[in-house]
Protein backbone atom coordinates (compact mmCIF):
# COMPACT_ATOMS: atom_id res chain seq x y z
CA UNK A 1 0.00 0.00 0.00
CA UNK A 2 1.46 3.36 -1.09
CA UNK A 3 1.51 6.29 1.30
CA UNK A 4 0.82 9.71 -0.22
CA UNK A 5 3.09 12.57 0.54
CA UNK A 6 1.64 15.35 2.74
CA UNK A 7 1.83 17.88 -0.16
CA UNK A 8 -0.23 15.52 -2.35
CA UNK A 9 -2.85 15.14 0.41
CA UNK A 10 -3.06 18.93 0.82
CA UNK A 11 -3.43 19.34 -2.93
CA UNK A 12 -6.19 16.70 -3.04
CA UNK A 13 -8.00 18.40 -0.16
CA UNK A 14 -7.74 21.74 -1.95
CA UNK A 15 -9.17 20.18 -5.13
CA UNK A 16 -12.00 18.60 -3.11
CA UNK A 17 -12.69 21.92 -1.42
CA UNK A 18 -12.83 23.73 -4.81
CA UNK A 19 -15.10 21.02 -6.19
CA UNK A 20 -17.40 21.31 -3.17
CA UNK A 21 -17.50 25.10 -3.57
CA UNK A 22 -18.32 24.73 -7.30
CA UNK A 23 -21.03 22.21 -6.51
CA UNK A 24 -22.52 24.47 -3.84
CA UNK A 25 -22.54 27.40 -6.27
CA UNK A 26 -24.19 25.20 -8.92
CA UNK A 27 -26.66 23.94 -6.31
CA UNK A 28 -27.58 27.53 -5.38
CA UNK A 29 -27.96 28.41 -9.06
CA UNK A 30 -30.23 25.41 -9.62
CA UNK A 31 -32.30 26.25 -6.52
CA UNK A 32 -32.79 29.77 -7.85
CA UNK A 33 -33.78 28.32 -11.25
CA UNK A 34 -36.27 25.93 -9.60
CA UNK A 35 -37.73 28.88 -7.67
CA UNK A 36 -38.03 30.89 -10.91
CA UNK A 37 -39.59 27.90 -12.69
CA UNK A 38 -42.12 27.53 -9.86
CA UNK A 39 -43.08 31.20 -10.12
CA UNK A 40 -43.33 30.84 -13.92
CA UNK A 41 -45.44 27.69 -13.57
CA UNK A 42 -47.74 29.50 -11.12
CA UNK A 43 -48.09 32.38 -13.61
CA UNK A 44 -48.89 29.92 -16.41
CA UNK A 45 -51.49 28.20 -14.20
CA UNK A 46 -53.11 31.57 -13.43
CA UNK A 47 -53.00 32.55 -17.10
CA UNK A 48 -54.50 29.19 -18.09
CA UNK A 49 -57.34 29.69 -15.59
CA UNK A 50 -57.96 33.19 -17.01
CA UNK A 51 -57.97 31.88 -20.60
CA UNK A 52 -60.32 29.05 -19.60
CA UNK A 53 -62.62 31.57 -17.89
CA UNK A 54 -62.59 33.84 -20.94
CA UNK A 55 -63.23 30.88 -23.22
CA UNK A 56 -66.18 29.83 -21.05
CA UNK A 57 -67.58 33.38 -21.17
CA UNK A 58 -67.19 33.63 -24.96
CA UNK A 59 -68.87 30.27 -25.39
CA UNK A 60 -71.78 31.34 -23.16
CA UNK A 61 -72.11 34.65 -25.01
CA UNK A 62 -72.10 32.79 -28.33
CA UNK A 63 -74.92 30.54 -27.09
CA UNK A 64 -76.91 33.56 -25.82
CA UNK A 65 -76.60 35.49 -29.10
CA UNK A 66 -77.17 32.39 -31.23
CA UNK A 67 -80.34 31.48 -29.33
CA UNK A 68 -81.71 35.05 -29.18
CA UNK A 69 -81.53 35.38 -32.96
CA UNK A 70 -82.59 31.82 -33.75
CA UNK A 71 -86.25 32.76 -34.04
CA UNK A 72 -88.55 35.64 -34.98
CA UNK A 73 -91.36 34.31 -32.79
CA UNK A 74 -91.92 36.59 -29.79
CA UNK A 75 -92.75 33.63 -27.53
CA UNK A 76 -89.46 31.93 -28.43
CA UNK A 77 -87.40 35.08 -27.85
CA UNK A 78 -89.04 35.43 -24.42
CA UNK A 79 -88.40 31.74 -23.71
CA UNK A 80 -84.72 32.24 -24.56
CA UNK A 81 -84.48 35.28 -22.27
CA UNK A 82 -86.01 33.18 -19.45
CA UNK A 83 -83.71 30.24 -20.11
CA UNK A 84 -80.61 32.42 -20.12
CA UNK A 85 -81.48 34.04 -16.78
CA UNK A 86 -82.36 30.67 -15.19
CA UNK A 87 -79.56 28.50 -16.56
CA UNK A 88 -76.67 30.85 -17.26
CA UNK A 89 -77.10 33.66 -14.76
CA UNK A 90 -78.65 31.41 -12.11
CA UNK A 91 -81.97 32.83 -10.91
CA UNK A 92 -85.47 31.44 -10.47
CA UNK A 93 -86.89 34.66 -9.08
CA UNK A 94 -87.21 37.28 -11.79
CA UNK A 95 -89.60 38.96 -14.21
CA UNK A 96 -89.42 40.42 -17.70
CA UNK A 97 -91.62 43.48 -18.27
CA UNK A 98 -92.38 45.24 -21.52
CA UNK A 99 -91.96 49.01 -21.38
CA UNK A 100 -94.67 51.10 -22.99
CA UNK A 101 -94.72 54.74 -21.97
CA UNK A 102 -95.27 54.87 -18.21
CA UNK A 103 -96.65 51.33 -18.09
CA UNK A 104 -94.73 48.18 -17.26
CA UNK A 105 -96.49 44.93 -18.14
CA UNK A 106 -95.26 41.51 -17.15
CA UNK A 107 -94.30 39.43 -20.20
CA UNK A 108 -92.61 36.45 -18.57
CA UNK A 109 -91.43 35.43 -15.13
CA UNK A 110 -90.02 32.67 -12.96
CA UNK A 111 -90.94 32.45 -9.28
CA UNK A 112 -93.81 33.88 -7.27
CA UNK A 113 -96.07 35.67 -9.77
CA UNK A 114 -98.05 37.66 -7.19
CA UNK A 115 -94.90 39.07 -5.58
CA UNK A 116 -93.29 39.80 -8.93
CA UNK A 117 -96.39 41.65 -10.15
CA UNK A 118 -96.05 44.02 -7.19
CA UNK A 119 -92.47 44.96 -8.07
CA UNK A 120 -93.27 47.96 -10.33
CA UNK A 121 -95.29 49.45 -7.43
CA UNK A 122 -92.69 48.83 -4.74
CA UNK A 123 -89.48 49.41 -6.69
CA UNK A 124 -90.78 51.39 -9.66
CA UNK A 125 -88.47 54.36 -9.09
CA UNK A 126 -85.39 52.11 -9.04
CA UNK A 127 -86.52 50.30 -12.21
CA UNK A 128 -87.25 53.63 -13.96
CA UNK A 129 -83.82 54.88 -12.90
CA UNK A 130 -82.11 51.87 -14.49
CA UNK A 131 -84.24 52.28 -17.64
CA UNK A 132 -83.07 55.87 -18.02
CA UNK A 133 -79.44 55.16 -17.24
CA UNK A 134 -77.76 51.73 -17.36
CA UNK A 135 -78.11 48.23 -15.88
CA UNK A 136 -78.11 48.10 -12.09
CA UNK A 137 -76.18 45.41 -10.21
CA UNK A 138 -76.46 45.17 -6.44
CA UNK A 139 -73.04 46.03 -4.96
CA UNK A 140 -71.06 43.16 -3.41
CA UNK A 141 -71.62 42.92 0.32
CA UNK A 142 -75.19 44.22 0.20
CA UNK A 143 -77.85 41.59 0.83
CA UNK A 144 -81.04 43.62 0.63
CA UNK A 145 -82.92 44.89 -2.41
CA UNK A 146 -83.04 43.78 -6.01
CA UNK A 147 -80.12 41.77 -7.39
CA UNK A 148 -80.12 43.28 -10.87
CA UNK A 149 -82.14 45.47 -13.22
CA UNK A 150 -81.29 44.97 -16.85
CA UNK A 151 -83.01 47.30 -19.35
CA UNK A 152 -83.35 45.89 -22.88
CA UNK A 153 -82.66 48.89 -25.09
CA UNK A 154 -82.20 49.54 -28.80
CA UNK A 155 -80.28 52.79 -28.81
CA UNK A 156 -82.17 54.98 -26.35
CA UNK A 157 -85.47 53.16 -26.77
CA UNK A 158 -86.26 50.81 -23.88
CA UNK A 159 -88.14 47.74 -25.12
CA UNK A 160 -88.29 45.75 -21.89
CA UNK A 161 -86.63 45.28 -18.54
CA UNK A 162 -85.44 42.17 -16.69
CA UNK A 163 -85.62 42.52 -12.92
CA UNK A 164 -83.85 39.82 -10.88
CA UNK A 165 -84.99 39.66 -7.26
CA UNK A 166 -82.65 36.92 -6.07
CA UNK A 167 -80.23 34.25 -7.27
CA UNK A 168 -80.27 30.47 -6.79
CA UNK A 169 -79.23 29.41 -3.25
CA UNK A 170 -75.95 27.94 -4.53
CA UNK A 171 -75.05 31.25 -6.18
CA UNK A 172 -73.79 33.80 -3.67
CA UNK A 173 -73.48 36.78 -6.02
CA UNK A 174 -73.32 37.88 -9.64
CA UNK A 175 -69.88 37.34 -11.12
CA UNK A 176 -68.21 39.59 -13.68
CA UNK A 177 -69.14 37.04 -16.36
CA UNK A 178 -72.82 37.14 -15.27
CA UNK A 179 -72.78 40.92 -15.64
CA UNK A 180 -71.38 40.56 -19.14
CA UNK A 181 -74.12 38.08 -20.05
CA UNK A 182 -76.74 40.52 -18.72
CA UNK A 183 -75.16 43.35 -20.68
CA UNK A 184 -75.36 41.26 -23.86
CA UNK A 185 -79.01 40.52 -23.04
CA UNK A 186 -79.49 44.25 -22.58
CA UNK A 187 -78.65 45.02 -26.22
CA UNK A 188 -79.00 41.75 -28.17
CA UNK A 189 -82.15 40.80 -26.26
CA UNK A 190 -83.67 44.15 -27.16
CA UNK A 191 -82.79 43.73 -30.85
CA UNK A 192 -84.28 40.21 -30.84
CA UNK A 193 -87.46 41.48 -29.15
CA UNK A 194 -87.80 44.37 -31.59
CA UNK A 195 -87.26 42.05 -34.60
CA UNK A 196 -89.92 39.66 -33.27
CA UNK A 197 -92.39 42.50 -32.67
CA UNK A 198 -91.77 43.96 -36.15
CA UNK A 199 -92.13 40.50 -37.70
CA UNK A 200 -95.46 39.97 -35.93
CA UNK A 201 -96.61 43.42 -37.01
CA UNK A 202 -95.59 42.69 -40.63
CA UNK A 203 -97.48 39.38 -40.51
CA UNK A 204 -100.61 41.11 -39.18
CA UNK A 205 -100.43 43.85 -41.83
CA UNK A 206 -99.82 41.34 -44.59
CA UNK A 207 -102.82 39.33 -43.44
CA UNK A 208 -105.12 42.37 -43.34
CA UNK A 209 -103.87 43.51 -46.79
CA UNK A 210 -104.62 40.07 -48.21
CA UNK A 211 -108.14 40.25 -46.77
CA UNK A 212 -108.62 43.73 -48.24
CA UNK A 213 -107.35 42.61 -51.70
CA UNK A 214 -109.71 39.60 -51.67
CA UNK A 215 -112.61 41.83 -50.69
CA UNK B 1 -67.77 6.02 -30.62
CA UNK B 2 -69.16 7.35 -27.34
CA UNK B 3 -72.80 8.43 -27.49
CA UNK B 4 -74.02 10.95 -24.93
CA UNK B 5 -77.74 11.58 -24.52
CA UNK B 6 -78.59 15.09 -23.28
CA UNK B 7 -82.09 15.67 -21.90
CA UNK B 8 -83.14 19.25 -21.10
CA UNK B 9 -86.30 21.18 -21.94
CA UNK B 10 -84.29 24.37 -22.43
CA UNK B 11 -82.96 24.74 -25.99
CA UNK B 12 -80.35 27.17 -24.65
CA UNK B 13 -79.11 24.58 -22.18
CA UNK B 14 -79.04 21.82 -24.83
CA UNK B 15 -76.89 24.03 -27.08
CA UNK B 16 -74.55 24.89 -24.21
CA UNK B 17 -74.18 21.28 -23.06
CA UNK B 18 -73.63 20.10 -26.62
CA UNK B 19 -70.86 22.68 -27.16
CA UNK B 20 -69.12 21.62 -23.96
CA UNK B 21 -69.39 17.89 -24.62
CA UNK B 22 -68.07 18.27 -28.16
CA UNK B 23 -64.72 19.11 -26.58
CA UNK B 24 -64.37 15.40 -25.75
CA UNK B 25 -62.86 13.37 -28.60
CA UNK B 26 -64.96 10.79 -30.42
CA UNK B 27 -68.26 11.83 -28.90
CA UNK B 28 -71.66 11.82 -30.59
CA UNK B 29 -74.41 13.86 -28.95
CA UNK B 30 -78.09 12.98 -29.04
CA UNK B 31 -80.51 15.67 -27.79
CA UNK B 32 -83.86 15.14 -26.07
CA UNK B 33 -86.33 17.87 -25.12
CA UNK B 34 -87.97 16.14 -22.13
CA UNK B 35 -87.98 12.92 -20.13
CA UNK B 36 -90.33 11.04 -22.48
CA UNK B 37 -88.24 11.99 -25.51
CA UNK B 38 -85.10 10.97 -23.59
CA UNK B 39 -86.56 7.55 -22.74
CA UNK B 40 -87.43 6.93 -26.37
CA UNK B 41 -83.95 7.98 -27.51
CA UNK B 42 -82.34 5.94 -24.72
CA UNK B 43 -83.91 2.80 -26.19
CA UNK B 44 -83.10 3.69 -29.78
CA UNK B 45 -79.56 5.02 -29.34
CA UNK B 46 -78.24 2.93 -26.42
CA UNK B 47 -76.10 5.83 -25.17
CA UNK B 48 -72.82 5.38 -23.29
CA UNK B 49 -73.76 8.14 -20.84
CA UNK B 50 -76.78 10.34 -20.09
CA UNK B 51 -77.03 13.95 -18.88
CA UNK B 52 -80.47 14.89 -17.63
CA UNK B 53 -82.23 17.89 -16.17
CA UNK B 54 -84.77 17.21 -13.39
CA UNK B 55 -87.56 19.69 -14.03
CA UNK B 56 -88.92 18.83 -17.50
CA UNK B 57 -92.42 18.62 -19.02
CA UNK B 58 -94.07 15.27 -19.87
CA UNK B 59 -91.63 13.26 -17.75
CA UNK B 60 -89.33 14.58 -15.03
CA UNK B 61 -85.67 13.65 -14.76
CA UNK B 62 -86.38 11.53 -11.64
CA UNK B 63 -89.07 9.58 -13.49
CA UNK B 64 -86.73 9.10 -16.45
CA UNK B 65 -83.94 7.70 -14.23
CA UNK B 66 -86.40 5.42 -12.47
CA UNK B 67 -87.69 4.07 -15.78
CA UNK B 68 -84.15 3.45 -17.04
CA UNK B 69 -82.94 1.77 -13.85
CA UNK B 70 -86.02 -0.33 -13.04
CA UNK B 71 -88.19 -0.40 -16.19
CA UNK B 72 -85.28 -1.01 -18.58
CA UNK B 73 -83.23 -2.78 -15.91
CA UNK B 74 -80.17 -0.78 -16.93
CA UNK B 75 -77.99 -0.42 -13.85
CA UNK B 76 -74.75 0.51 -15.58
CA UNK B 77 -75.18 3.45 -17.97
CA UNK B 78 -73.90 6.49 -16.03
CA UNK B 79 -76.56 9.16 -15.56
CA UNK B 80 -75.44 12.68 -14.62
CA UNK B 81 -78.10 15.03 -13.24
CA UNK B 82 -77.68 18.69 -14.31
CA UNK B 83 -80.13 20.88 -12.43
CA UNK B 84 -80.83 24.22 -10.76
CA UNK B 85 -81.95 22.39 -7.57
CA UNK B 86 -79.21 22.23 -4.97
CA UNK B 87 -81.29 20.76 -2.12
CA UNK B 88 -79.84 17.79 -0.21
CA UNK B 89 -83.18 15.99 -0.55
CA UNK B 90 -83.17 16.23 -4.33
CA UNK B 91 -79.52 15.17 -4.48
CA UNK B 92 -80.25 12.16 -2.25
CA UNK B 93 -83.29 11.13 -4.29
CA UNK B 94 -81.27 11.28 -7.50
CA UNK B 95 -78.48 9.17 -6.05
CA UNK B 96 -80.97 6.68 -4.54
CA UNK B 97 -82.58 6.26 -7.95
CA UNK B 98 -79.17 5.42 -9.41
CA UNK B 99 -77.66 8.64 -10.73
CA UNK B 100 -73.86 8.65 -10.98
CA UNK B 101 -73.23 12.36 -10.41
CA UNK B 102 -75.09 15.57 -9.59
CA UNK B 103 -74.08 18.90 -11.13
CA UNK B 104 -75.74 22.20 -10.23
CA UNK B 105 -76.53 24.97 -12.70
CA UNK B 106 -75.19 27.40 -13.70
CA UNK B 107 -72.62 24.93 -14.99
CA UNK B 108 -68.90 25.44 -15.36
CA UNK B 109 -68.06 23.85 -18.72
CA UNK B 110 -64.60 22.60 -17.69
CA UNK B 111 -65.94 21.04 -14.48
CA UNK B 112 -68.82 19.36 -16.30
CA UNK B 113 -66.41 17.86 -18.84
CA UNK B 114 -64.30 16.55 -15.93
CA UNK B 115 -67.35 14.90 -14.34
CA UNK B 116 -68.30 13.29 -17.66
CA UNK B 117 -64.71 12.12 -18.25
CA UNK B 118 -64.68 10.64 -14.75
CA UNK B 119 -67.91 8.71 -15.42
CA UNK B 120 -66.62 7.47 -18.78
CA UNK B 121 -63.32 6.40 -17.17
CA UNK B 122 -65.38 4.47 -14.60
CA UNK B 123 -67.01 2.49 -17.42
CA UNK B 124 -63.64 1.65 -18.95
CA UNK B 125 -62.13 0.67 -15.60
CA UNK B 126 -65.07 -1.51 -14.53
CA UNK B 127 -64.55 -5.25 -15.13
CA UNK B 128 -66.70 -6.74 -17.89
CA UNK B 129 -69.72 -8.48 -16.41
Amino acid sequence: MSVRKPEEVVELLQQASELTRDLMTENQRLRRRVGEAEVESQKFAERFAQVQDQSELLQNLFVVIHRLHASLELAEVLATLREVVINLVGSEDFGIWSVGGAELSLLAFEGNEAELRKLPETTGAQIRGALEREPYFRPDGESLGLTAICPLKVGERAMAVIVIRSLLPQKPRLSENDRQILEVLSNQGAVALMSAQLYEQALRESKSLRIEVRA
Amino acid sequence: MTTILVADDSATMRTLLELNLKKLPGVRIVLAKDGADALQKFEAEKPTLVLTDLHMPNMSGFEFIEKVRTGKNDKHTPIVIVTTRDEAESRQRGMDLGASAYVCKPINGAELVQVVEGCLAGITAAPAS
